[in-house]
C-alpha cells in the first residue's frame, strides 16, 4: 500500500510542481542567451531594451530559486495538514493502511520533492555554465571542483548529504508537527505560533552547543553529528506527529 | 448383520450429534459483524459514548438515531478508525480497528473530503487502487445514469453533485458494513430518493448499512432495525417490525417517546 500511497503523492506533487519547473527552465533558457549576449558584447549590451530584459530575466532565475525552494517546504507541509486533518482527513484516514504508512508516505514524498527540485536547481546552473567562456570561467571552475569533490573526496559528500538530508527532514516534519498540534488544539493559530517558536528557540540552543563542542573536530565530524542530531530530532517529531493522528485526531 | 446395523446406526447417529454439535459451535463462534464491549469515549471531561455495548448482525440496514450531540458521529468514528475509543474494544468481522478493518468498511461523511485538484474519474482511480472490492463499472454506470462527466474536476462540481460522487464511490464498494453519516440531511426530495435507492440497490447483500440520521420518516420504510443513543448510552436496540409491535406505534412516535425532554 505503501506504493500506491506514493504513486498519489508523486501525481499531486507533478501537478503542483511541473508548471513551477516549466516555467523555471523557461526562464534559465532565456536568461542563457541574453548571458551570450552580454558576454559577446564584453559585458555591455547594444540597447538598453536588451539590458533590461537581462536583468530581468536574472532576478527572475534568483526568483525561482527562492520559490522552489520555499514551494519545496511548504507546498508539502501544506498538503499534509489538508490531507491529514482537513476535510480530505475523512478520506486518508480511513483508507486500508496504517498510521506510520500515511505519514511515511508523505515524507519519502517530501524528500523525494526536495532531492528533485536539488537537481533542477544544480541542472539550471549547468545549463546556464555549458559554454561559456571568459566570465563563465570561474563557474566552470566551480562544476569542476564540485566534480573534483565527487571523485576525491566523496567522504565529504555523503556526509553534507547525509547531514541536508536530515536537516530538511527534521525541519518538514517540524512543519508537520505544527500542523498536526494545531489541529488538536482546535487550530488555534497563536497558541501553535508560541509552540512553533519555542521549539525552534530551544533547538537553536542545541545546535549551538553541538558546534561549540565539535569546535576543534573535522568538517566530516560535524556534518555527521548535525547529521544525526536531526535524525533524532526527526525521529521524536514522528512520533508526536504519529501518536496525533493516531490518538488525537481532530478533523476541521 | 445385525451388529453391523446397528453399528452403523450408531455411526450415523455419532455424526449427526457431531454435525449439529459443530454447526452450533461454529454458529456461537462467528463473529458478529460489528461488536462493542464497554465502548466509552470522552472529549476532555465530557462524556460521548459512555460504556457503549453492542452487536450487529449481517445482512440489516439499520437506522442510527438520537438528536443531535447524542453521540452517532462518535460512533461511527469510532467504528471507522477515525477516533480512537478511551476504553473499550471494537472488532469488524473479528478485526479490531486498523487496516483490515478499515478495508471492509464503506465510510460516507456527513461532508464531502475530495481533493479539490482531482477529476472525477482520478477519484475512480484512487478508489481502485485502495479497495479491492471497489466495482468500477457499476460506479461509470451510476455516474452515466446522473450525467457526471467523469473528466470534471471536482473544484467545478457543486456541492449536491460533489455529494452524489460520494455516495456512488461509497455505495460501489462491496464492503462488509457501510457506514452512512446523515446521508439525507440537507437534500432535497429528489435527491433525497437517489440516495436512498442507491443505498437499498447497491450495497452488497451479505453486509450490513448503518444510517446515522434525525429525519426518521424519510427512510422508516427502509430500515430492519434502529439504534436510539441518548446522552452516549444505548437507549433502545431493536427490529423495527417488533418495536412496532411491542410499542404498538411507528418508529417516529417511539422515537419521540424515547427522547421526550431531550430537545
Amino acid at each position: 500500500m505503501l506504493l500506491t500511497l506514493l504513486k498519489h503523492e508523486y501525481k499531486y506533487i507533478i501537478k503542483s510542481f511541473s508548471v513551477v519547473y516549466a516555467l523555471f527552465f523557461g526562464v534559465t533558457i532565456i536568461f542563457k542567451i541574453l548571458l551570450h549576449m552580454a558576454i559577446a558584447d564584453n559585458g555591455e549590451f547594444s540597447n538598453t531594451f536588451t539590458a533590461t530584459l537581462f536583468w530581468i530575466f536574472a532576478i527572475s532565475w534568483y526568483v525561482f530559486l527562492f520559490v522552489i525552494g520555499l514551494m519545496t517546504i511548504t507546498n508539502n507541509s501544506r498538503r499534509f495538514k489538508k490531507s491529514m486533518f482537513g476535510p480530505e482527513g475523512y478520506l486518508t484516514n480511513t483508507l486500508p493502511v496504517s498510521t506510520s504508512t500515511n505519514i511515511i508516505a508523505k515524507i519519502i514524498a517530501g524528500a523525494t520533492n526536495y532531492v528533485v527540485s536539488y537537481f533542477a536547481v544544480a541542472l539550471s546552473c549547468n545549463i546556464l555554465i555549458i559554454g561559456i567562456d571568459g566570465s563563465g570561467k570561474a563557474m566552470k571552475a566551480i562544476s569542476e571542483g564540485i566534480g573534483e569533490l565527487f571523485a576525491e573526496h566523496f567522504d565529504y559528500v555523503f556526509a553534507f548529504f547525509f547531514c541536508s538530508l536530515f536537516t530538511y527532514l527534521a525541519f518538514l516534519l517540524f512543519c508537520y508537527m505544527l500542523g498536526a498540534l494545531s489541529s488538536m488544539i482546535g487550530g488555534s493559530k497563536v497558541k501553535s505560533f508560541f509552540i512553533g517558536f519555542g521549539l525552534i528557540i530551544a533547538n537553536i540552543f542545541v545546535f549551538s552547543a553541538i558546534i561549540t563542542a565539535l569546535d576543534e573536530t573535522s568538517a566530516i565530524g560535524a556534518m555527521f553529528a548535525i547529521g544525526f542530531y536531526y535524525m533524532i530530532i526527526a525521529a521524536v517529531e514522528f512520533l508526536i506527529v504519529h501518536n496525533i493522528v493516531k490518538n488525537h485526531l481532530n478533523l476541521q | 448383520m445385525c451388529y453391523n446395523s446397528t453399528h452403523k446406526q450408531r455411526v450415523l447417529l455419532q455424526v449427526q450429534i457431531f454435525e449439529r454439535m459443530e454447526s452450533q459451535r461454529l454458529r456461537t463462534t462467528m463473529p458478529d459483524l460489528v461488536y462493542l464491549n464497554n465502548v466509552t469515549k470522552l472529549y476532555g471531561d465530557k462524556v460521548a459514548l459512555n460504556g457503549v455495548n453492542l452487536t450487529i448482525p449481517s445482512g440489516k440496514v439499520i437506522g442510527l438515531l438520537g438528536p443531535n450531540g447524542s453521540g452517532k458521529t462518535t460512533l461511527i468514528k469510532l467504528l471507522c478508525g477515525l477516533l480512537t475509543p478511551t476504553a473499550g474494544d471494537i472488532s469488524i468481522c473479528g478485526y479490531p480497528v486498523g487496516p483490515m478493518s478499515k478495508s471492509l468498511v464503506a465510510y460516507l461523511p456527513d461532508r464531502t473530503y475530495f481533493p479539490e485538484w482531482m477529476k472525477v474519474k482520478e477519484m475512480l482511480d484512487y478508489f481502485c487502487d485502495f479497495y479491492k472490492d471497489f466495482r468500477r463499472p457499476l460506479a461509470e454506470m451510476m455516474l452515466s445514469n446522473l450525467r457526471i462527466d467523469p473528466n470534471a474536476r471536482m473544484k467545478t462540481l457543486s456541492k449536491g453533485t460533489k455529494e452524489k460522487v460520494q455516495l456512488i464511490l461509497v455505495m460501489s464498494r462491496y464492503a462488509s458494513l457501510y457506514l452512512l453519516d446523515e446521508p439525507i440531511a440537507g437534500v432535497d426530495p429528489v435527491a433525497r430518493d437517489f440516495i436512498l435507492d442507491t443505498i437499498i440497490k447497491a450495497h452488497n447483500p451479505e453486509s450490513s448499512v448503518i444510517i446515522s440520521t434525525h429525519l426518521i420518516t424519510d427512510i422508516e420504510q427502509a430500515l430492519d432495525s434502529v439504534i436510539m443513543i441518548k446522552y452516549g448510552n444505548i437507549a433502545l436496540c431493536g427490529d423495527t417490525a417488533g418495536l412496532r409491535q411491542a410499542w404498538n406505534m411507528n418508529i417516529v412516535d417511539i422515537f419521540k417517546e424515547v427522547f421526550k425532554g431531550c430537545f
